[in-house]
């Protein structure tokens, strides 16, 4: 690493975080209900024109984009914000980290734990951060090459496509690792037929809800209902799963060494934070949809300032950047998704350079 | 019944716990303040009065059921956005609530909380906050109904009995709200001895119209150093009330088990003691019910851990939210920020928590 003031740098950062939070408030609070209103408003309005494909087609269309962006707003602006914290200031009783549930195939409380502690705190250390590549797509040299990871593309794909159950099998496997590195002699809150249970009940419900409860509370819309929720889980899956990916695989983006985070300063892990990220630019709307994970770099640093903070903060970070020579990865959508998918393909063969 | 459906529903169809909560954010853009398990109350009036205190008179939302004279409600207010809890004894009487629909509060500002001198600069006129339903039981009438063996025998005998206040502070208010409501209805001999600094007696006026108006009720206002200098004298027949400070009760609590007197009293919250930052002291922390003992000095996840508390930890520094809980009482510095907590309910990360006083948490 060089020879950079990690101190200096830490305090910079802090100063920001600092800042901002004394300035979180009433503006905040207003913004998270505002965007949980349109959750529901998106929601309810999508369910009900599933309903009017017989009159016209194009107002299924609608209704299915309406439900998509609704779980879009559940699962990322709301739901992966609200559980890291973010808004647990407000003291409300539904909006706060201890008992938020999101509208996806993973159990909320198992992705907390798991999400928040491996992958934020050891973010793209190999081997401790299992997120990067999720243990099935091969993304750096520091993994061994393998054949099946030849046709990783298509992996990808799939990963893509079913996004929502890839994450609720990750974070149960996950959660396996952390409770196996518990200290003995300790209570163990979450026994593994706990997982298991959380894992499949959550999955159950999610199943029978989109495409059995929903589908026959439509009678003989049934099948309308089905196929449209069974879409609109799909697009919320590939725009999760390549919001995600922008975030954290573009091409230059750095992985780090077990041995490298050892005893490692407040100012280093905000350094490998900044180096382990990207963000993606974009419009104010735009933003909103991603849970502002186009603020990755930021979201990295600050897990749980709110995120309706990220768009003010995001020149500051940028200018501290600046000042530490640091690399700000940031682009425009298709720069940044085209990076993703050329860092997937060149790490299919062997020891690529 | 039909609510426990709803939220059934809710779970099934709209991974919600509660429906109420599913819909709160969209109630409230048609009812402010409109929050699942409570009530809502409108802010009719506030006045800052002597000695720091605050009155706030509400209307609550008709739902809310009248309390009994002598009984205290949650209060809720969001605040900046932040939604904060404290207790209060309502001041005015159910016979006010009865006529007017509305209740009054009485609050004692802390310099040091977070929440209460807030209240009076940013509370405005028509805002909604939220009240729970009356509670406790510090009440002239219950405390008229013989529940020990040692207490009176039936509430007749009790009503000619002389009854003997001692209010400390803030711990006026639930006597005030009983005097108002009850000295009509007595003819026993009712005597109030209302210790405060001086210059910070509230309802001065209105407790001496009462003293006027009903010729068994006298009022003493003294302070601290008057109260010393002229101990009680309780017969064996007295009903003693007391709240106040917690060493005031237990010299009114003595006073009365000497005496052979009845003794009633009322815990009210008082601020936690709040430890000064550079001395080291021990503070008790109860997790889930249990006792354990923490220094002021040192974060509280590995005070915890070393003691073998259900804790979890995760890194350590504040960032991945593992070891968070939900704080109900006391006070806690936050070692990331340097900011003190608000004394009431909040979700807190142990790894960066320093304890300032005892502590109420559960996980």
């Amino acid at each position: 690493m060089t020879q950079m003031n990690y101190e200096q740098f830490a305090q910079e950062l802090d100063a920001i975080k600092l800042n901002t939070m004394a300035k979180v408030g009433d503006k905040d609070a207003k913004y998270i209900r505002r965007v949980i209103r349109w959750q529901r408003y998106t929601g309810w309005s999508g369910r009900i024109m599933l309903l009017t494909g017989l009159i016209h087609p194009a107002l299924w269309v609608l209704g299915i984009l309406l439900l998509a962006v609704s779980k879009i707003l559940d699962n990322m602006e709301i739901g992966h914000n609200v559980m890291h914290g973010q808004y647990d200031w407000m003291n409300d009783k539904f909006i706060n980290s201890q008992n938020f549930e999101w509208d996806i195939a993973c159990d909320g409380k198992s992705w907390n734990r798991v999400h928040n502690f491996e992958h934020h705190t050891y973010t793209n250390v190999i081997g401790k951060d299992r997120d990067f590549g999720y243990g099935l797509l091969r993304l750096s040299n520091d993994f061994r090459w393998k054949v099946k990871n030849l046709w990783q593309f298509i992996t990808y794909i799939n990963l893509s496509l079913l996004f929502q159950w890839g994450i609720a099998y990750h974070e149960l496997a996950a959660e396996r690792v952390f409770i196996g590195k518990k200290k003995e002699g300790r209570d163990q809150r979450t026994p593994h037929s706990e997982l298991k249970h959380r894992f499949f009940s959550k999955g159950a419900r999610q199943i029978l809800k989109d495409y059995v409860l929903f589908p026959l509370l439509a009678g003989p819309l049934f099948l309308w209902v089905l196929v449209g929720n069974l879409i609109a889980n799909l697009l919320r899956n590939l725009w999760t799963s390549t919001i995600i990916f922008c975030g954290h695989f573009t091409e230059h983006v750095h992985t780090f060494t077990e041995a490298s985070i050892e005893n490692e300063t407040r100012g280093q892990w905000y350094y490998r934070q900044a180096l382990g990220s990207s963000n993606i630019q974009g419009s104010k709307g735009f933003h909103v949809m991603t849970g502002h994970l186009s603020f990755q770099i930021e979201h990295h640093l600050f897990p749980d300032l709110p995120s309706s903070r990220y768009q003010e903060v995001a020149p500051q970070v940028q200018a501290v950047f600046k000042k530490y020579q640091l690399q700000y990865n940031t682009g425009s959508f298709a720069t940044q998704y085209s990076s993703v998918l050329k860092r997937i393909l060149k790490y299919s063969l062997p020891n690529a350079a | 019944m039909l609510s426990t459906t709803l939220n059934k529903l809710s779970l099934w169809f709209l991974h919600h716990r509660a429906f109420s909560g599913y819909i709160e954010p969209v109630m409230q853009q048609f009812k402010p303040a409109w929050r699942q398990g409570l009530y809502r109350a409108q802010v009719i009036d506030v006045t800052k009065t002597i000695g720091d205190f605050v009155h706030i008179t509400l209307q609550p939302q008709p739902q809310w059921k009248v309390h009994q004279a002598g009984q205290h409600v949650e209060f809720t207010a969001e605040l900046n956005g932040r939604l904060l809890t404290r207790i209060f004894t309502i001041a005015s009487s159910p016979e006010q609530y009865a006529k007017h629909k509305i209740i009054t509060l009485v609050i004692k500002c802390n310099e040091l909380g977070r929440f209460t001198p807030l209240l009076a600069d940013e509370l405005s006129i028509n805002s909604w906050i939220n009240i729970s339903a009356a509670q406790g039981d510090f009440t002239f009438n219950d405390s008229l109904i013989n529940r020990d063996e040692n207490k009176a025998k039936s509430s007749v005998e009790n009503t000619t009995k002389p009854a003997v206040m001692v209010a400390g502070g803030s711990g006026i208010t639930p006597m005030y709200s009983m005097l108002s409501e009850h000295l009509s209805a007595t003819s026993a001999p009712v005597y109030l001895r209302y210790i405060a600094p001086e210059n910070q007696h509230q309802f001065v006026e209105s407790l001496e119209l009462l003293a006027k108006k009903h010729s068994n009720f006298t009022v003493e206002f003294m302070t601290r150093a008057e109260h010393a200098a002229k101990p009680l004298t309780l017969s064996a027949e007295a009903q003693v009330y007391c709240c106040g400070p917690q060493g005031l009760m237990l010299d009114i609590e003595t006073l009365s088990k000497n005496a052979g007197a009845n003794f009633y009293q009322e815990h009210f919250s008082l601020a936690p003691i709040v430890t000064e930052d550079g001395v080291d002291v021990d503070v008790t922390v109860t997790l889930n019910g249990k006792a354990f003992t923490a220094s002021n000095q040192q974060n509280l996840l590995t005070q915890l851990e070393t003691q073998n508390a259900p804790v979890i930890r995760g890194c350590g520094i504040g960032v991945c939210h593992q070891c968070q809980c939900t704080k109900k009482s006391g006070l806690v510095k936050n070692l990331l920020t340097g900011d003190v907590s608000d004394s009431g309910e909040q979700i807190i990360q142990l790894c960066i928590s320093q304890p300032l006083s005892d502590l109420e948490v559960s996980i």
